[in-house]
This record gives C-alpha cells, structure tokens and sequence, in this order.
C-alpha cells in the first residue's frame, strides 16, 4: 500500500496546507507502528501501554530536536526603541541572532556577557532594606498616621516595625496612603491607642518577607471617577490634571482604595471618544465607586522596572562611530590596537534576560530587522509533532531502549544491543539530516587553496 | 452450536441409569450450565497458556488459532453511548474486551484509577483523542479525555445464553421436548461436546453420590485437557 493518499492535484492546489509533508511522518503514527512492530506476543516487548510509548516517543522528539533534527524556526521583527525581543512561545535556545541589512543578509549579531539586568532592590540611606519614613503626629483612637512629606512608596500590604509601640501601632498593615499638600497619610488596619506627636523614624517591610523593588512609585492625585464594577478610571479635568500621568504606564499597578491589590493598568487612553480627559483602563473591577469628588489619589509603580544596568546599556549611543567602533563595551575607550578579537564586531550585541523572557540588544541595531533562528522540542503544537523521515528509524530504536532500559527483568544484553542500535540510528539520522551533497562540499574543498589570513 | 438432547442422552447413558442411577432434567439443566460456564473460563486461561506456547502453522492444530474460533461464538462488538466519558456496561457482558473511540478509529487503554491520575499529570503522557485511556468504577467504563459522543465501541465476550433440556411429561416420564420456547442448546462450539458431556457426568456423580462415575468423567476429562496441551 503506498504512502501517499492525496491525489497530485489536491496537493500542489495545497488544500490541505501540506507542502513538503511527505519527508515527515507524524508523531502519532510513529508510536502506532511502533506499537504494531515491537510490541507484543513474541516481540521484544511483550506488553506496555501507549501512553508509556507516548512519553518515551515526546522525550526522543525532544532530545532529537535539540541535536539532530534540523532547526526551521525563526522569527522576525523590527527592533523598537526599548530594545527589546519577547522569546518567541516555543522558544527553548537559540541558533543564531542576526539583523538584516539592505542587501537582505544577515549579519550575525554576537552575544555579550559582560552586561545584564538585575532585579532593581530598593535600599534605604541606611543601607537598610525597610522602607523608612518618619511620622509627625497620631491620634488615639484613629488608624491614620501623619508623615512629614510625601512617601509613595509606603505601600498597601505593608507592615509597620518595631516603632510606636507607645501608639499600639505596631504590627498593623498599611490600609491606604493618600497625600495632600505634600503630606502622606497613611490609614492603618487598627487604631492607635495612645497619641503622638513629634518626629519618630518609622520601618516598613512586606508582611510576606519580600523585599521591596526600587520601582519609584508615584502618586496620581485628582484621579476622576470611579464606578463601582467598572474597570476604568476617567477623569474629566481639563486643567490642572496631575503632570505625573505621562508616567503612567500599560502594566504598572495601581494602589487605590477603591480597587483591590494586584490591579494593573491595561490601556491608558489620552484622547477617549467620551470627551473625557483621560480615561486608564484597569485589571479589575472598582470595588466603591467615586463619583462626587476628583480629590482621590491613588499610587502607580512599576512591577517590573528597568535595572540600572539595562538603563545605562541602553542608554549609550552605540550607532556614532565611535562606540561602535570600538565594541569593548567600555565608551571611554576608543583604542582599537590590542582590541580583543572576541568583542571585535560592528553588528552589534545582545543578551538575553532569562528571567523576563526577553533579548536585550545594544542600542546601534535600533529600528533595524532582527531575526531570530531558535530551536523548539517540537511539542509546541500538534501540527509541528512529526519526525522527518531521516530520523523515523532513531525513533524506533530510541523508544525501544527507553522502555526496555525502564523495565524490570529485561536481560542486560537486550538493553546494551538496543543502546548500541539507538546510538547508531540516532548518528545515522543525524549524518542524513546534515544534507551534505557531494557538489557542495566539492565547491567549498575548490577554495582550499587560499591563503588563510591571520 | 451442541445439542442439548445429545448431551443429555451421553450423560444418560454413561451413568447407566438402568442399574446405578437416574439424573432428572432439572439437575441436568444446571449442571449443564455450569459446565457451560467452566469451559468458557478456561478459554480465557487457555488463551493465556497458548501464547505463551511457540505454536504452529498448520491449519488445523494451531491452538490459539482454534481457541480464537471457539472464543468467537461469544464475542461481541457494540457502539456505545459515552456521557462525559461514562460508558454503562453491556447487560450481557461477560468479560470486557477493547474499548475504542470514534467508531473504533482510536483504541482506548484500560489503566487502574491511580495509573489514570498520575497519567493526567503530565503533558507528555495526558490521554487525548489520539490516546485515549480508560478505567472501570461502578461497572461503567470512564474514559479519558471525558468525551461525550455516540462512537464509543466495545467488544467483548458476552454471556452465554443458558442451556436448557425441555421436556413434557407423559406416563410419568419426562420426554424431550424440542420446541425452543421451552429447549436452549448449547452454545458452545461443535468441537465441545465430548468435554461438556464428562464435565456433567462428573457433577452429576457428585450429586448422585457415586463416586466411581464421577472419578470416571474426572479422568476422561483431564485427558482430552492434557492432550490438548502436550
């Protein structure tokens, strides 16, 4: 019975999308043959389920990609000012980081060790890692404490330490923080039992243990009005709104009575079809509405924010010629005798921050084509599960020693042979899939000739 | 298909109901199904023992090749319903047999309950529709993914129907009585005949106390077994 099913008009009209699917064969029919061929009554492996055969196969598909199979996945954007690529979905390494010149070449782009993105800590002028403030004034009976200027980066969540103890305040979670007339306010989740007034130094800290982000909230004063149940804030100034709003930013979180911890910022739109000044859309649903008054304030920051380190790399203008020039990394050299070959390079660098899931580049490639080539383990999507025909036989043999070297009493000598056979079917593929022709490498060996310049 | 009358004739006969003992129709009937019965039971080990034999390829002796024919009068296929995965048991069902989806385009494997949690644990081992998987609670098949869908198909080795000797009573004497609203042969294959008649003989000894009978049917069976497997 032949292979192929589909008649020659159909595939060359590509109804079915399946150009070049004959040098594949699916996953699923990889294991289907293997359950017919090995395994059985007489066969080298008397009984096992398939969704043993299924893991083994999806493990060989994956080691087999990282090495064997070759890579088709590539992506392409264009370099924005952030400077910054998103790691494709699939991603798991890549095989080349190349932008693309006018001539449609690539250039490679070489990796640089030398800088990185640290997670930004916020540290206190004490060397501390509270956040520090001090209070001026508490009232018995009341959950407010009165702080001598503006701290926004007391946040909701966070707990008050080892301080006012004559207040009874201590222990007690930050409810909200409002600021008027350059005056922090912060509301308490209990009353103070004695008051106060004075200058008392204040520590806070997450009650989680968490260590606070050097992420620079801000506040956003005369917000506008909420509804209750509505994602959004809108404001209706026309004047006089908080300069602070060209700050804020899709993914920041806000800190706002009227919505609970944890809602971020989705969309902020500047010029709403309603006529309002301002409208930011939100993660989650107002749980009080506003409506009377635009004096409500609520707090912005950063969850993410931008490291030093990744401020200064970006910040440098590598495009002028003469930081291009130079590649070392350090600007203020401009020396290139003694240059070490390894930063020797004008298309630029990047590195990838493994934590946020980002390429970071250097800020000469701005604005131009990135293209990234990347290998997967092929189980992204059931589509892209199939085995090239090259390798259907490494397959097999993989399988089959995965599950007789898993397996209790199979004899040592069944095992070993089927290592054996997996190692030189997975060479055999490995060699077919180079794809290397005879003409090709007899036109290369032609330039052996050359003189090779050092 | 054996005839029942022939059976109960033989058994008749061996016990020699002249001068050692008489078998009436109604013990003869559930004797005759538990006979019935056993030999079904033995297929199944049968089966197991034979293939685990080197076997052969005449046509005619290769034991799994006849158990499989003997084995087939009581196999069944049916196509199920499956409520989100639930697949009542076939009221006929002896012993459960595959279990495919989509009109048996997709074979389901049968796995423990514990098996089926850990499985659905792991992406790389999760059942789907390519590989689905199944468990039994409650005589109901729960498959993996939980479908819901018309296509579910079962086979299955049913019940056999039981065997019963009819008869009308004349004279005080019970005569057979062939009509089939009241007479069930056996449904067993041809070639099962010999062995049902030593198998009822030897409980009907038992119940007749008469040892020497059922010592007799005991020994003619063993041997038509041994040599089955020599």
């Amino acid at each position: 019975m032949a292979l192929i099913t589909q008649t020659p008009g159909n595939y060359y009209s590509n109804i079915n999308d399946n150009y070049g699917e004959y040098q594949f064969t699916s996953l699923s029919d990889v294991i289907d043959q293997f359950m017919i061929a090995y395994v059985g009554d007489n066969k080298v492996i008397p009984r096992v389920n398939a969704y043993e055969v299924q893991f083994h196969a999806k493990r060989a598909l994956q080691e087999l990609s990282f090495d064997t199979f070759k890579s088709c996945k590539s992506q392409e954007i264009t370099l924005q000012p952030n400077l910054q690529m998103v790691l494709p979905q699939d991603y798991v390494n890549y095989v080349k980081v190349s932008w693309v010149a006018a001539d449609g070449i690539k250039r490679r782009i070489h990796p640089t060790t030398r800088t990185s993105n640290p997670k930004p800590k916020f540290i206190n002028e004490n060397g501390g890692y509270e956040v520090l403030a001090t209070a001026t004034s508490v009232t018995n009976t009341s959950n407010d404490i009165v702080l001598d200027g503006e701290y926004p980066n007391i946040l909701p969540d966070m707990t008050l330490q080892g301080a006012m103890d004559n207040t009874g305040l201590n222990g007690f979670t930050v409810v909200s923080n409002t600021v008027s007339n350059g005056i922090t306010t912060l509301t308490m989740s209990g009353p103070a039992t004695a008051s106060f007034t004075g200058n008392q130094l204040l520590n806070f800290t997450y009650a989680n243990g968490e260590l606070a982000i050097d992420n620079e909230p801000f506040y956003l004063t005369s917000l506008g009005n909420i509804t209750i149940s509505e994602k959004m804030i809108t404001s209706f100034v026309t004047g006089g709104l908080d300069a602070n709003i060209s700050q804020v930013k899709v993914g920041m979180k806000i800190y706002h009575p009227n919505f609970p911890v944890g809602t971020l910022v989705t969309a902020i739109d500047t010029n709403p079809v309603s006529g309002a000044a301002v409208v930011i859309s939100l993660s989650e649903d107002a749980i009080a509405g506003y409506t009377t008054a635009y004096d409500t304030v609520g707090i912005f920051c950063d969850e993410n924010p931008d490291s030093d380190t990744w401020t200064k790399y970006r910040g440098v203008d590598r495009a002028s010629e003469n930081n291009r020039t130079v590649e070392s990394f350090d600007v203020e050299d401009i020396s290139r005798y003694g240059l070490d070959p390894q930063y020797a390079n004008v298309n630029g660098n990047f590195y990838i921050d493994c934590d946020s899931g980002k390429i970071h580049f250097s800020s000469d490639l701005v604005g131009k084509t990135i293209v990234l080539d990347y290998i997967s383990d092929t189980l992204g999507s059931n589509k892209e599960m199939k085995v090239h025909k090259f390798a259907e036989e490494a397959m097999y043999k993989w399988v089959a020693h995965a599950i007789l070297s898993s397996t209790m009493n199979v004899p040592e000598g069944l095992v070993a042979r089927y290592k054996k056979e997996r190692f030189a079917a997975v060479r055999t593929a490995k060699l077919r899939l180079s794809s290397i022709k005879l003409e090709e490498i007899t036109q290369i060996l032609r330039g052996k000739s050359k003189q090779i310049k050092h | 298909m054996v005839l029942i009358d022939t059976v109960y004739q033989r058994v008749l006969a061996l016990a020699n109901k002249e001068q050692r003992g008489y078998i009436t129709p109604q013990e003869f009937n559930l004797f005759a199904n538990q006979a019935q019965l056993e030999i079904l039971d033995q297929y199944m080990n049968d089966v197991n023992y034979f293939n685990r034999t080197p076997g052969n390829s005449e046509e005619y002796a290769d034991m799994s090749r006849i158990l499989d024919e003997k084995l087939g009068v009581f196999k069944t296929e049916l196509t199920l319903s499956a409520v989100n995965g639930i697949v009542n048991f076939p009221v006929n069902l002896y012993k459960l047999g595959k279990v495919y989806i989509r009109n048996g385009a997709r074979e389901a494997d049968q796995l423990t309950k514990d098996q089926v949690s850990r499985i659905t644990k792991s992406r790389l081992t999760a059942p789907n529709q390519q590989r689905p998987v199944f468990d039994i609670l409650n005589n109901q098949i729960r498959l993996q993914p939980a479908i819901s869908a018309n296509d579910v198909v079962v086979s299955f080795v049913r019940k056999p129907i039981s065997a019963n000797w009819g008869y009308v009573v004349i004279n005080n004497k019970a005569l057979y009585d062939p009509n089939p609203a009241k007479t069930t042969n056996f449904e067993l294959h041809d070639s099962e005949e010999t062995e049902l008649v030593y198998k009822i003989l030897k409980l009907s000894g038992a119940a007749i106390q008469r040892n020497d009978i059922a010592q007799f049917a005991q020994g003619m069976e063993q041997g038509i077994q041994q040599s089955e497997k020599v």
